[in-house]
């Protein structure tokens, strides 16, 4: 009996989670003389040069817990290449990931080196701060009148950026299956056009919420990163 | 049998929090204990500076802390996080500023609590050979220096040494720490208005504010 349950549980937990999620409706019509307004303004939540990035983050996990941290990142949104590290506030390096070609991981200490943590890092960091994709497949409104861009990947998944108003951005994943996946707050940015507060909540197991608030920011000029310096792994 | 660092954060917390009030100034672990044993109190700023490979210069953060005997300690950062670690009485606890409030960080097991503690009243007695987790080996000479190095495979990934700096001035308290991660990945802890043996409250090791 208990063999049987441990096998549903998964299965539960799916169904659960599919029926929690919200497929991506259809847009309402968007004025065509607005649509490269609106498509400029959808570039507002992502970078557009190379940053080195540095976050008060605080992770809130399923079961309640918060953990409080520094995340640094290094991020190149042309070639959609990144490094970043997440250490304790007494300075020591907890998680340090890097994405070239592939994704590397350089330190992983327990609890972040579960099964998937760094893929679903990855996810995160290009989701908020990598542009989905060169041009939308489609422009439209939200229900509340909020302007869509909705862009579209090979693999099936969907992401829509919406203009909140106010000055406020969100950025939604949704699967292959449509259901919403991942969801990217930015309610406001800095004189750079930086996101002051990220928040990043994922509907799907494991759940969890991700905040962070800008600390410190810096451009770096594309002389200033030669290549193998970026590919590097510490230590070698 | 390896113990693994479940929580090393606290763990580090921990070791970087108290080395400063338990070396000395000394030649020898004998003069280490011996002025580790005539402090009362000790309360100091710091500067904290992190060296990344990926960053062009330093991450500061800065703050202050407290300690008392036998193992009252209060390490709070001010800037650019602000943070708090209490131990008094056996309890060690973490607090968050989250918004115009303080939170209680929740998931330090007490388990880990307890090596701390442990931990805490060997450095405070100069005990360096009690420490499950590190190797003590003494430098001499015009720039002393206590080096920690790692005995266990899995603490090494994550820490080569630990390097501490007595201060010349005044005994028991140290000048700086450099935690070693790798060579292009350390962390510099620099200690300054350092107050020795001044009547601290026993609140300000219990309460957050």
């Amino acid at each position: 009996m208990n063999a049987v349950l441990y096998r549903l549980i998964p299965v539960l937990l799916t169904v659960l989670a599919i029926g929690a999620c919200t497929t991506p409706h259809a847009l309402l019509p968007l004025d065509p003389a607005l649509i490269s307004a609106v498509s400029t303004g959808c570039q507002r939540p992502f970078l557009r040069e190379t940053r080195r990035l540095v976050h008060a983050l605080e992770a809130e996990l399923p079961d309640g817990r918060k953990g409080t941290g520094i995340g640094v990142l290094q991020a190149d949104p042309r070639r959609r290449t990144f490094r970043t590290m997440f250490m304790t506030v007494e300075g020591l390096v907890l998680f340090d990931i890097e994405k070239g070609e592939t994704l590397t991981v350089h330190r992983a200490v327990p609890p972040f080196d579960s099964s998937g943590f760094a893929r679903r890092m990855e996810e995160d960091i290009g989701l908020a701060f990598f542009p989905p994709g060169a041009s939308p497949l489609a422009w439209g409104l939200e229900k509340d009148g909020a302007p869509v861009c909705r862009f579209g990947s090979a693999d099936g998944e969907m992401i829509d950026v919406l203009d909140r108003g106010g000055g406020a951005m969100e950025v939604r994943l949704y699967g292959d299956g449509q259901e919403l996946r991942k969801r990217v707050v930015i309610p406001s940015f800095n004189r750079d056009g930086l996101a002051e507060r990220i928040e990043i909540r994922s509907g799907v197991l494991p759940s969890y919420t991700l905040r962070l608030r800008l600390i410190e920011s810096e451009a770096i000029p594309p002389e200033e990163l030669p290549e193998a310096a970026v590919r590097k792994p510490v230590g070698q | 049998m390896q113990s693994r660092p479940e929580c090393p954060g606290v763990l580090f917390g921990g070791l970087i929090l108290l080395l400063p009030f338990l070396l000395g100034w000394a030649d020898s672990w004998e003069g280490i204990r011996e002025a580790s044993h005539r402090i009362a109190s000790f309360e100091a700023q710091f500067v904290q500076k992190k060296t990344l490979p990926i960053l062009a210069k330093p991450f500061v953060s800065q703050g202050r802390f407290f300690f008392q005997p036998p193992a009252s300690l209060r390490w709070e950062y001010d800037d650019p996080m602000r943070s708090i670690l209490l131990m008094h009485g056996g309890v060690v606890k973490r607090y968050l500023r989250d918004g115009a409030a303080w939170r209680e960080e929740s998931g330090s097991s007490l388990s880990v609590m307890q090596t701390v503690l442990t931990e805490i009243v060997n450095w405070q007695q100069g005990r360096f050979d009690a420490n499950p987790h590190f190797q003590a080996s003494l430098q001499t000479g015009p720039e002393p220096r206590v080096i920690l190095v790692p005995k266990e495979a899995s603490w090494k990934k994550m820490i080569r040494r630990i390097e501490l700096t007595p201060s010349r001035e005044q005994a028991g308290v140290m000048k700086s720490v450099r935690v070693v991660e790798d060579e292009h990945s350390f962390t510099l802890l620099e200690f300054h208005q350092v107050r020795l043996n001044r009547p601290l409250p026993g609140a300000l090791f219990v309460n957050v504010e």
